[in-house]
């Protein structure tokens, strides 16, 4: 009788303890957690380096499915009516066909939307440069007042009392919407946005039958000494990232670099674009205001308005017709039709 | 045996260690900075008057308070680099320094906007925006953050000027925004004031006469808008003459 009754308390004294370890396991990780995260197999194309991509911020497929939902979602815009892909949309490369940023209540931003392809690879963002990447750069568009106008804190509730983000931020990151969270979902999503299938790779990569002899005439003269394109939309991105002042006016209103740095020599500088998908992200330069890729070669052949910071290499070009088509049947060729078709 | 005599010493040291010496025990000590204008509480939309003369009226008025140090006697100071307090003329403005003080200080220091190891983006301590809670003072949640340009704001005043001395406030273009910052711009305010420790909640308070910082700065021909970009941009002067009038804006100490 003894032996039976010890035999009970020795198993119920074995459960309570199992049962205070199970306890003690979920208290201890509460909401931290953590669910497996799924690295994302990132594919560059061919030709391209390694993305560089912050320590903090390695790229799993949940931050990237996450960030995905939040770039198209309004819930980012104070009047829910404006989401990232408002300005960016993937079937125009992720830049969009207005001369300017269009924000909430048709306010008109300062500035061209850029494209968002390949921007993982970019050093630094905005047409000034100073913000140093992706994480940092989410905030300036969420909070603008010409953009979304929507404060960090009144987004934060937004996201928290929404089922799918509520659950989709514990999956991501082990715990609930946080700025640092929601900034990293988003730049994960946009590292994932590249472009380097366009019929000029194809070219290089062996097909030869994929430029027409009109794209060829215009890759050799964009190559060339003469026109020197290339000295700043150079690389596999079609830029070198620098910042330059191309002679666009002769007095600027957006100064450019300028307005970051306060230097003279910065007004009218601006960050130097990528080309790729160029033929599809009209209008061009920093405030849209040249309206087709055709009239840009026809700027450039001009040699630009002599601003006293314009680089040198803006002279004028002597192109005649022929070759004005073939430059822009190249930069047509620069487009990436898998990619806007695949969206 | 052992184990209560362990209690009853630890309780005695505890004891001990919050009565200190000469009757001081520790007290929770805040600061609180009231904004002023015309020596009253400043109310936001409300006319007053420019040390200048110019009809003005205060949409925002908003700084960072960082670097803060309660100076005792004996010249130690206690001092609080990792807190930072943004002034606002929506709050109250009451702001924690220390849960633990104990002793006899005679006097505190603070720094106006944010210094560097926080608002450099190269600086070894610099923490990127969005790591800060929405409810931290360096969060840009705040609209303290520039953005496009590292750092912060370090003080808003916004409002309307009359620049056309008509007496009429609501003309276009009779705003103004002064947009302060970068390390050039920084300034410390110290005040004297003895207080000691006693367990009580003690409240430093400190009124800052927010119309003085226009002190010789005429906002009809000076520059109504000023958000300069670095300390080399062409408004960063006009910056430098309003920050460089902190001092007659904060008076004296008092609980």
């Amino acid at each position: 009788m003894e032996k039976s009754s010890s035999r009970a308390n020795n198993m119920l004294f074995r459960i309570f303890i199992t049962e205070c370890i199970i306890i003690f396991i979920l208290l201890s990780c509460g909401n931290k957690v953590r669910q497996t995260q799924t690295p994302y197999n990132l594919q560059v194309p061919e030709g391209f380096p390694d993305m560089p991509f912050p320590e903090h911020n390695i790229l799993t497929e949940e931050k990237v499915e996450l960030g995905k939902r939040l770039f198209f979602d309004p819930i980012l815009s104070a009047d829910s009516t404006i989401s990232c892909a408002s300005c960016h949309i993937p079937e125009f490369a992720y830049a969009d066909h207005q001369p300017k940023a269009v924000g909430i209540h048709g306010k008109t931003g300062m500035r061209n939307s850029p494209t968002l392809l390949n921007i993982g690879y970019a050093p630094y963002l905005f047409m000034e440069g100073k913000v140093p990447d992706l994480e940092t750069q989410v905030i300036a568009p969420v909070q603008h007042e010409e953009e979304m106008g929507l404060n960090l804190r009144d987004l934060l509730k937004r996201l928290e009392k929404h089922p799918y983000y509520k659950k989709q931020f514990q999956r991501a990151f082990g715990e609930k919407p946080s700025p640092g969270n929601f900034v990293r979902a988003l730049a994960c999503f946009e590292r994932t946005l590249l472009s380097g299938n366009s019929s000029y790779d194809q070219f290089i990569h062996g097909d030869s039958t994929a430029l027409t002899e009109e794209q060829k005439l215009g890759m050799s003269l964009f190559f060339s000494d003469r026109l020197s394109c290339s000295q700043c939309h150079g690389g596999f991105n079609f830029t070198n990232y620098t910042f330059e002042n191309i002679g666009l006016y002769e007095h600027y209103k957006d100064p450019g670099l300028k307005r970051a740095t306060a230097l003279p020599e910065d007004e009218g500088k601006f960050k130097v674009p990528t080309l790729r998908n160029i033929a599809i992200t009209y209008p061009y330069m920093h405030d849209g205001s040249i309206p087709t890729l055709d009239s840009v070669v026809q700027f450039y052949n001009m040699g630009g308005k002599h601003h006293p910071n314009q680089n040198k290499l803006i002279k004028p070009l002597y192109l005649n017709e022929k070759e004005r088509k073939a430059l822009v049947a190249f930069l047509s060729s620069l487009t990436d039709r898998i990619f806007s078709d695949k969206k | 045996m052992k184990f209560r005599f362990t209690i009853v010493l630890f309780a005695f040291v505890v004891v001990l260690l919050n009565s200190g010496c000469g009757g001081e025990k520790q007290s929770r000590v805040f600061l609180k900075i009231n904004l002023m204008a015309g020596g009253q509480p400043l109310q936001l939309n409300t006319n007053y008057t420019s040390p200048e003369g110019t009809l003005i009226q205060y949409s925002m008025v908003r700084f960072y308070v960082s670097q803060i140090s309660l100076i005792k006697d004996n010249n130690e100071e206690l001092h609080y680099p990792d807190q930072y307090y943004l002034a606002d003329s929506e709050s109250d403005n009451l702001f924690l320094i220390d849960e633990h003080v104990m002793g006899k200080f005679k006097g505190i220091r603070f720094g106006l906007g944010v210094d560097s190891t926080r608002n450099d983006s190269s600086g070894i301590y610099a923490i990127p925006p969005y790591e800060y809670p929405v409810d931290h003072a360096l969060s840009p949640a705040n609209f303290m953050y520039w953005s496009w340009n590292p750092g912060y704001i370090f003080m808003k005043l916004e409002g309307k000027a009359d620049t056309s001395a008509n007496g009429i406030l609501n003309e276009i273009g009779e705003t103004f925004a002064i947009h302060t910052g970068f390390k050039e711009a920084y300034r410390f305010i110290e005040r004297n004031y003895s207080f000691t420790s006693k367990g009580d909640d003690i409240i430093l308070q400190v009124n800052a006469e927010i119309p003085k910082f226009f002190t010789n700065y005429n906002l009809r021909s000076d520059k109504k808008d000023a958000h300069p970009s670095n300390s080399k941009h062409e408004e960063f002067p006009y910056v430098l003459e309003i920050v460089n009038n902190s001092n007659l804006v904060f008076g004296e100490i008092f609980e």
